[in-house]
């Protein structure tokens, strides 16, 4: 809806009326005549006269000119449309906003829309006063302002991460003197939800003037509702006031999101239970929840420490099977908890130190006088401690137990009694264990009795089935003690061999991170908490500005306000997660009396056009230089240029995919090129005549063993043992010149490849200078020996599977011959299926397999005997055989014995 | 100003020599569509083609007997050919700066294409044993294949002037290829040619022209200018005189075809966006026919 047109700048509009001046030059001002070389001149002459009758800016061009400078002369006067307007402001306005944590999500709409008021209303000529409702102080006075701060004002403020303070307005208004002097007029731009003072406010308002409440329509409140802790997760209440969809988020403290879950709210449903699956550990790293791209605080919920990982410490007495530790109480508790605290010992004689919030306490018998006193203090300050019977509780009790006990134990499904190994009963609703799967078999066989006293069921969380208790819980203090009346080993039940014990001290451990749970407040100081981390009104995670106050960890629940906002709060032991919508009521907005006018807020835009006209403006520029150049006849210009345009653009195109393909074949390898086919590798030196060869060489076997059997390599890569994943390398063919220096990386990939199945070929390369020198070991191999794993090596046998893997050879040349070639000693190979994961040579094979583009052989052999390279060739593919099929030739070791024996 | 003539003229050389190779090239691949050859006489004369068996005279030495035909009768005879006699063609390129013009660049200079259809014409005519000559630029007429280098270069990289048409050596059966733009009007070449015309020569007038000096495609606010004086000619809207341009054009054109048809020459009419092929099938046959 479109209302008035204005100018913000009318006065540049005067220069509308230079525009006839303007007319005038470009009539008067011919364009430049086109020098045209024309040799026939001759029969030109004397035409002058004739054609150059006034040669004018044609009229079409004349407007175009006279539009552009009429753009930019309305453009800097800056017309604006204002949005329409019904309301007749014939009295002082009050408006009253609402800035709560629902008007964040659209507050600029909110903000455009006061705009459009207070412009319309001080074009009445009224005075305005503007009061934003969670931002009301105790004593602000309501006054008039002037219409620019006021702008000002309305353009810096921010929408607050709390609820709006209605019942503290209504007070003020009430006492305004401003109010008591004239009738005013009221525009309330609300945010649509009443937080219990709206009723009173709204009589007020309609007391003082003509009460107009307006709200935006595109307001939701999609908000987090609430938070619930689940046996398998999170339940997560989401509440919108229109159908919509959205995802929620759980994310870690660094802000990288642990889960998702999607949620739908139709229009009839305006609350929803979102569950959603978390595992503990993900739980314990989760630090809040969050609606994905709703910028409000009521789209981010907070959890505080209860949820984090508790720190746990164990007395363990002196063991009495010391010298078995898998049967040691600790060694279970241990293996139970290690996913889900962090686990410490405590020395019994030693509890100086600070105790960690829980401490499980082991079948120790008696603690030393200063244990016990220092322990029963901290449970009084809000331990948590958990216990566990045993034969020495059994016969002697302390205090530190939560029900008494009657003295020995119970001996259940011994040979002699009659009684059979107890099973869990179902755990009541008022256990913590509720809803844990209670049929899983404990047997228990023995266990600690509890006095039966008026009051004990009160203590009990899990049963036997004959009704006997297994757990029992007791406040003592702020604190809590829990008695588990069977050992934590599995000498009295099988309870610590099941799951159900992991689930139950799960259950258990919570409850520490909130010691006052249940308890007595007035019994202990509480302690002050500091805000850490605020929320503010955008859902994001903010320093807090300093304007809060302390908390008292036990304060009243009361909603979030100015003085302690929404945020984190701890006092670096304990922390408390204040979330916007915690303790907040929030009702429907109420009925209201036939005077009161509800509408929606007009979220229609002011409309500039200062920059679609200078666009305008510009583009009407570009069309009149064509137009100017084609009427000169300089259409050749126009086409040069484009056709540079095209060529440059394809360029740049071109150079785009050029530099896109590029890192498709730099030279880090591409595990699934190697996956996709068979690929010989070899490892690339610095060496780039031997990295050729190498490859060449590589690719001359692939191309043998493509012709003469089922193998069909593609073509051979290079490996960079530092950077490349050797996972995927079939066989590694590695021309060893010099000393190599591995990083640890390389060498722990290249010993794990190894170890893997992996074969590798070092060939030195040297037989030729070896035949001089005396022989020995290489010394560049002694230097990779002694970073690799080498097995013990030997010379390939005369019966080895190499010699008879695909071909039956009896050497293993290259371009040399002689020169012996090791494997693994350990005839059933280190590695798997009996294959040596190392074959190591010096002679050259690289070279013989060799071959160009043409198939033409590269290198010269020594010829030291007859078809060298085809032998070369041949103890190749036997390689590549004995890597792919393994040992199964070896079977032909034995062909001469049963061919014997077949005979006979 | 002589310094600076000679400046521009040897930076003309040069330019000129500089677009030899290509319009060689191009003159060769015209040529190459002509099959040549000497013109017979149609009489008796030196040359290679047999004419005629004739009785032996008392004159003829026993040389010229042939005694293949002789031993087949009684008589003696003697083996005529025909006469073959070379024409002296002199080729001509008008040099003038407004011939060093063209309208766009897709098309060749008008002097390019003159020089591109004359040497062109030289390279035939050599071949089939003319004799070619560039008046005012050739010390000698060129004969045979061996000349063609020379004459090419001397018709391209060649300055003359206009009235340097006086053609020495010239006799009854030679002819003379002008190409030209004739803007200097019909008068003047009249009074160039008027030696000529006494001289009996055969002449061809090759009337090389730009299309838009046909069409007169300009509109708008134009400024002629020429590069060779320096009158300038501004027009308002050029578009008016194009109907006047176009007549004027043509009624001098139809001028120098007046000068060749009363002399009886030839007159050829070649615009630069044609293909040259045909307007040198026409020189050729022009020159061939007599």
């Amino acid at each position: 809806m479109l209302g008035s047109l204005i100018f913000l700048n009318p006065w540049s509009l005067l220069a509308l009326l230079l525009l006839p001046v303007f007319w005038l030059i470009l009539s008067a001002l011919p364009p430049q005549p086109v020098l045209q070389n024309f040799p026939p001149i001759r029969y030109l002459r004397d035409l002058q006269d004739k054609t150059s009758s006034p040669q004018k800016i044609p009229l079409w061009l004349r407007i175009l000119r006279l539009s552009i400078v009429a753009s930019i002369i309305l453009a800097l006067s800056f017309p604006v449309i204002l949005p329409r307007s019904d309301t007749v402001y014939d009295r002082p306005l009050l408006l009253i906003i609402d800035d709560g944590w629902a008007s964040a999500a659209n507050w600029s709409n909110v903000q455009a829309s006061a705009k459009t008021i207070a412009n319309a209303a001080d074009l009445a000529g009224q005075q305005i006063a503007i009061v934003f409702t969670s931002t009301v102080q105790q004593n602000q006075s309501i006054i008039f302002e002037p219409y620019g701060q006021l702008l000002e004002k309305l353009q810096n403020h921010k929408p607050q991460a709390f609820a709006p303070n209605h019942g503290l307005l209504t007070g003020i208004l009430q006492q305004s003197p401003l109010i008591k002097q004239q009738p005013m007029q009221i525009v309330w731009l609300s945010d649509g939800n009443d937080y219990g003072q709206v009723t009173a406010l709204l009589g007020t308002l309609s007391s003082i003037g003509k009460l107009q409440v307006l709200r935006d329509p595109e307001q939701n409140n999609l908000r987090i509702a609430g938070l619930q802790i689940e046996p398998s997760g999170l339940k997560i209440r989401i509440n919108s006031d229109s159908k919509t969809t959205g995802m929620l988020l759980a994310q870690d403290k660094n802000g990288n999101v642990l889960q998702r879950s999607v949620f739908e709210l139709t229009s009839e449903q305006t609350t929803i239970d979102v569950t959603m699956p978390m595992p503990l550990e993900l739980r314990n790293r989760m630090t809040a929840v969050r609606i994905d791209g709703v910028s409000s605080a009521a789209a981010v919920h907070l959890l505080d420490s209860s949820w984090a990982i508790p720190r746990l410490g164990i007395i363990a007495g002196r063991n009495r099977n010391s010298d078995q530790s898998l049967l040691s109480e600790r060694f279970y508790l241990e293996k139970a908890l290690r996913p889900f605290a962090k686990i410490s010992a405590i020395d019994q004689s030693n509890m100086t130190e600070k105790l960690p919030p829980i401490i499980v306490l082991l079948d120790t018998g008696k603690l030393s006088d200063t244990a016990d006193l220092r322990l029963s203090e901290y449970v009084e300050k809000g331990g948590l401690l958990i216990r566990f019977a045993g034969p020495r509780l059994a016969t002697r009790q302390d205090d530190l137990i939560p029900v008494p006990l009657r003295s020995g134990g119970r001996l259940l499904g011994s040979s002699l009694g009659w009684e059979q190994p107890q099973q869990l009963s179902p755990f009541a609703d008022n256990s913590p264990f509720f809803g844990l799967d209670h049929q899983q078999q404990i047997n228990v066989t023995m266990q600690v009795l509890a006095d039966s006293s008026p009051g004990l069921s009160d203590h009990v969380w899990a049963r036997l089935s004959d009704g006997t208790p297994l757990v029992t819980s007791a406040i003592r203090g702020s604190g809590r003690i829990v008695l588990f009346h069977v050992t934590a080993a599995p000498d009295w039940s099988q309870l610590p061999l099941s799951g159900i014990f992991v689930a139950m001290l799960k259950r258990i451990l919570p409850l520490a991170a909130n010691p006052i749970v249940d308890l007595d407040n007035n019994l202990n100081p509480s302690p002050m908490l500091d805000l850490k981390m605020a929320i503010n009104a955008k859902g994001q995670l903010t320093i807090p500005d300093g304007s809060h106050q302390i908390l008292p960890a036990n304060a009243e629940p009361e909603p979030v306000n100015a003085t302690h906002p929404a945020g984190l709060w701890s006092n670096g032991r304990f922390s408390l997660a204040r979330n916007v919508l915690d303790n907040l009521e929030i009702n429907d907005f109420p009925q209201t009396s036939d005077e009161v006018i509800i509408g929606n807020i007009d979220n229609t835009k002011t409309i500039r056009f200062a920059g679609f006209l200078l666009s305008l403006a510009l583009i009407l520029l570009i069309i009149d230089n064509f137009l100017i150049l084609i009427l000169s006849g300089k259409t050749s210009i126009l086409k040069r240029s484009a056709k540079t345009a095209i060529i440059l653009l394809a360029f740049g195109l071109a150079g785009n995919f050029m530099f896109a393909a590029k890192p498709a074949n730099a030279e880090q390898l591409d595990p699934f090129a190697v996956i996709e086919q068979t690929r010989l590798a070899y490892v690339a030196i610095d060496n780039a005549a031997i990295d050729r060869l190498s490859h060449a060489g590589l690719k001359g076997l692939s191309r043998e063993l493509y012709l003469r059997t089922t193998v069909e390599p593609a073509e051979p890569v290079a490996i960079n043992l530092e950077t490349d994943d050797l996972n995927v390398i079939l066989l590694l063919y590695w021309p060893f010149l010099s000393e190599v220096e591995l990083s640890d990386a390389a060498i722990i990939k290249l010993n794990t490849y190894l170890k893997n199945g992996g074969m590798l070929v070092i060939d030195t390369q040297d037989a030729g200078l070896r035949a001089l020198s005396a022989g020995g070991v290489d010394p560049a191999l002694k230097s990779l020996f002694s970073q690799i794993d080498i097995p013990a090596l030997r010379q390939v046998p005369k019966d080895h599977v190499l010699t008879r893997a695909y071909y039956l050879i009896e050497s293993f040349p290259g371009r040399y011959v002689d020169a012996p070639l090791w494997v693994e000693a350990d005839r059933k190979g280190s590695s798997l299926d009996g294959v040596s994961s190392l074959v190591i040579g010096s002679n050259d094979w690289a070279a013989a397999w060799a071959i160009d583009e043409e198939g033409q052989p590269l290198a010269g052999l020594s010829a030291q005997m007859d078809n060298q390279r085809e032998m070369a060739t041949r103890f190749g593919i036997n390689l590549v055989m004995y890597v792919l099929a393994g040992n199964y030739k070896a079977d032909q070791v034995h062909i001469p014995t049963l061919l014997e024996r077949l005979q006979q | 100003m002589p310094i600076k003539n000679q400046h521009t003229s040897n930076q003309q050389a040069n330019e000129l020599a500089a677009k030899y190779p290509a319009l060689l090239s191009e003159a060769r691949r015209i040529s190459a569509n002509v099959v040549h050859g000497s013109h017979g006489r149609r009489k008796r004369g030196s040359g290679e083609t047999f004419w005629e068996f004739r009785r032996a005279r008392d004159e003829d030495p026993a040389s010229a007997i042939d005694w293949r035909r002789s031993g087949r009768s009684d008589a003696l005879f003697v083996r005529e050919t025909e006469w073959e006699a070379a024409n002296t063609v002199f080729l001509w390129r008008d040099n003038s700066p407004q011939m060093n013009w063209r309208s766009n660049d897709k098309l060749p200079l008008k002097c390019d294409r003159a020089a591109v259809l004359l040497t062109a014409l030289s390279i035939v005519l050599l071949r089939g044993a003319e004799r070619c000559m560039v008046p005012g630029v050739s010390q000698k007429p060129g004969t045979g294949i061996g000349a063609i280098e020379r004459i090419s270069r001397e018709i391209i990289t060649g300055t003359s002037l206009a009235n340097s048409i006086i053609l020495e050596n010239s006799r009854n059966h030679a002819h003379l290829v002008i190409a030209s733009d004739f803007l200097e009007g019909a008068q003047i070449w009249t009074q160039r040619l008027k030696r000529i015309s006494q001289n009996g020569i055969s002449v061809i007038l090759l009337h090389i022209s730009d299309p838009a000096e046909e069409n007169f495609p300009f509109t708008g606010h134009v400024l002629f200018a020429d590069s060779g004086n320096a009158e300038k000619i501004d027009m308002g809207r050029a578009q008016a005189a194009k109907t006047i341009y176009q007549q004027r054009f043509k009624a001098g054109r139809e001028q120098i075809k007046a000068i060749a048809s009363k002399n009886n020459w030839h007159f050829l009419n070649h615009r630069t966006d044609q293909h040259p092929a045909n307007v040198f099938l026409a020189l050729y046959q022009y020159l061939g026919v007599k």
